[in-house]
């Protein structure tokens, strides 16, 4: 372990057996007014109560509460980075049951399971940017492989999305929209939506206007301007 | 089609408990679609727990898939559902003690990836005071305070769990943790106090150097 830090795994004095006092330094028994204060800052109202009632007599209370509370913004910020990286960690799609190999999420990310998803996240955009030909059947050859479930897939999509900065902020959690029981103890089915935010940059986009004298709607290409004014 | 209105006036702890007990069971059980949905649940507190007890120098997103591969191979192993949270957590424990022990430290504060790789795409360093650097130089505060204080620090502010959650997580009684907050946040205080003074002085240093 480092040697401008305490061990991390150091075992300090038993904190539980100690008593409580008020003016105590780390490693001492714990001090009553820190007590308050992480109570305060955890957003305890009595906590909060009580500071502002000892601030009568002890104003420095107060600012020290406030040195807590900056504190506690500093950690938030932490918690930002933090799920983030947790975010982007996803389960290995290999090696199920059993494998030893601890390092399998990484082979899943630099192999198949990146140009699946790419090639989903391409089918989603074609199919969303150009007007669908609804006598031609879709063809999914090639895309499961890889992928034990349509659930795989889509977490192998976020994983990938998330990497390149596709999806944006907290994918919304799943809306239900309602349920109904199969009978027969097959168990329910549940309708739910689930979202996802995205940003994506197109070269072009389509919006469909009626042409000619039957008025029939076509896509027409909107191209984006070049010579925009900043 | 049952319709659910905004507020049905169902008792949702309850509920959620009961999913989630039913979801560990499917978990512990093998079903691998319920093993997802417990690591998704579950890995940013993780990755709390690994904060709290990794090396100076580990990575986070290494030691987060050491986990997530132990769950897949080993969590069907498990008897008791209801373990399984606290189970999760002895794998990030031993996971980061590993990492302590099969690796050479190096002296560098522990790193995010997330963060590093919007800094090579973001804005020049210093236009978001308060921000990123603020986390980083926080996060390095953090690696030097005990893991016995760090970690429930972490549960409670970056994942908003409660002293009762944090005492259950951790099997101690809720007077410990409520002990433990208060006497690392007062260390977090005055590591964070060091921190401004030195801060403070340096520009008094240079200038009286040159």
């Amino acid at each position: 372990m480092n040697s401008d830090g305490p061990n991390r795994d150091e075992l300090p004095k038993d904190e539980d057996a100690a008593p409580r006092d008020t003016h105590a330094a780390p490693g001492d028994p714990v001090a009553e007014t820190d007590l308050l204060l992480a109570r305060a800052v955890a957003g305890d109202r009595g906590a909060l109560a009580e500071v502002r009632t000892r601030a009568a007599h002890d104003p420095a209370l107060l600012e020290e509460l406030a040195m807590w509370q900056a504190d506690e913004l500093r950690l938030a910020r932490v918690a930002r980075e933090l799920d983030l990286s947790a975010d982007r960690v996803e389960l290995p799609r290999t090696r199920w049951f059993g494998g030893s190999d601890a390092r399998a999420p990484r082979v899943f990310r630099a192999g198949l399971g990146w140009a699946v998803a790419a090639t989903i996240a391409l089918a989603w955009v074609a199919q969303a940017v150009v007007p669908r030909d609804t006598n031609r059947s879709a063809s999914v050859a090639g895309i499961s492989a890889g992928f034990e479930s349509a659930d795989d897939a889509f977490d192998a999509y976020l994983a990938k999305a998330r990497e390149e900065g596709l999806v944006h902020g907290e994918v919304a959690p799943p809306t239900l929209l309602g349920s109904r029981e199969l009978g027969n103890g097959q168990g329910f089915e549940v309708v739910i939506i689930r979202q996802v935010i995205e940003r994506r940059i197109a070269p072009e986009m389509y919006r469909v206007a009626p042409m000619g004298e039957t008025g029939r709607l076509r896509p027409v290409v909107i191209r984006p301007r070049t010579d925009l004014v900043q | 089609m049952v319709e659910h209105p905004h507020n049905t006036g169902i008792d949702e702890p309850a509920v959620h408990a009961l999913a989630e007990s039913r979801l560990f069971s499917r978990a512990a059980a093998g079903d691998r679609t319920a093993i997802g949905e417990v690591w998704r649940a579950n890995r940013r507190w993780i990755a709390a727990v690994l904060l709290a007890h990794a090396p100076r120098g580990a990575d986070v997103d290494d030691l987060l898939q050491e986990v997530a591969a132990t769950l897949v191979s080993k969590c069907h192993h498990i008897r008791d559902a209801a373990s399984l949270r606290g189970w999760l957590r002895v794998v990030a424990i031993n996971a980061a003690r590993m990492a302590a022990r099969g690796q050479a430290i190096e002296r560098k504060s522990l790193r995010l990836a997330a963060a590093e790789r919007r800094d090579a795409a973001d804005a020049p360093a210093g236009a978001e005071p308060g921000g990123r650097d603020d986390a980083r130089e926080t996060l390095a505060l953090l690696e030097r305070l005990p893991a016995l204080y760090a970690e429930p620090i972490l549960l409670q502010s970056t994942q908003g769990l409660t002293q009762r959650q944090i005492a259950d997580l951790l099997d101690v009684p809720e007077t410990t943790i409520e002990t433990r907050l208060a006497r690392g946040r007062r260390m977090l205080r005055q590591l964070v106090s060091e921190l401004e003074h030195a801060r403070a002085e340096a520009p008094t240093r240079r200038s009286s150097a040159t």
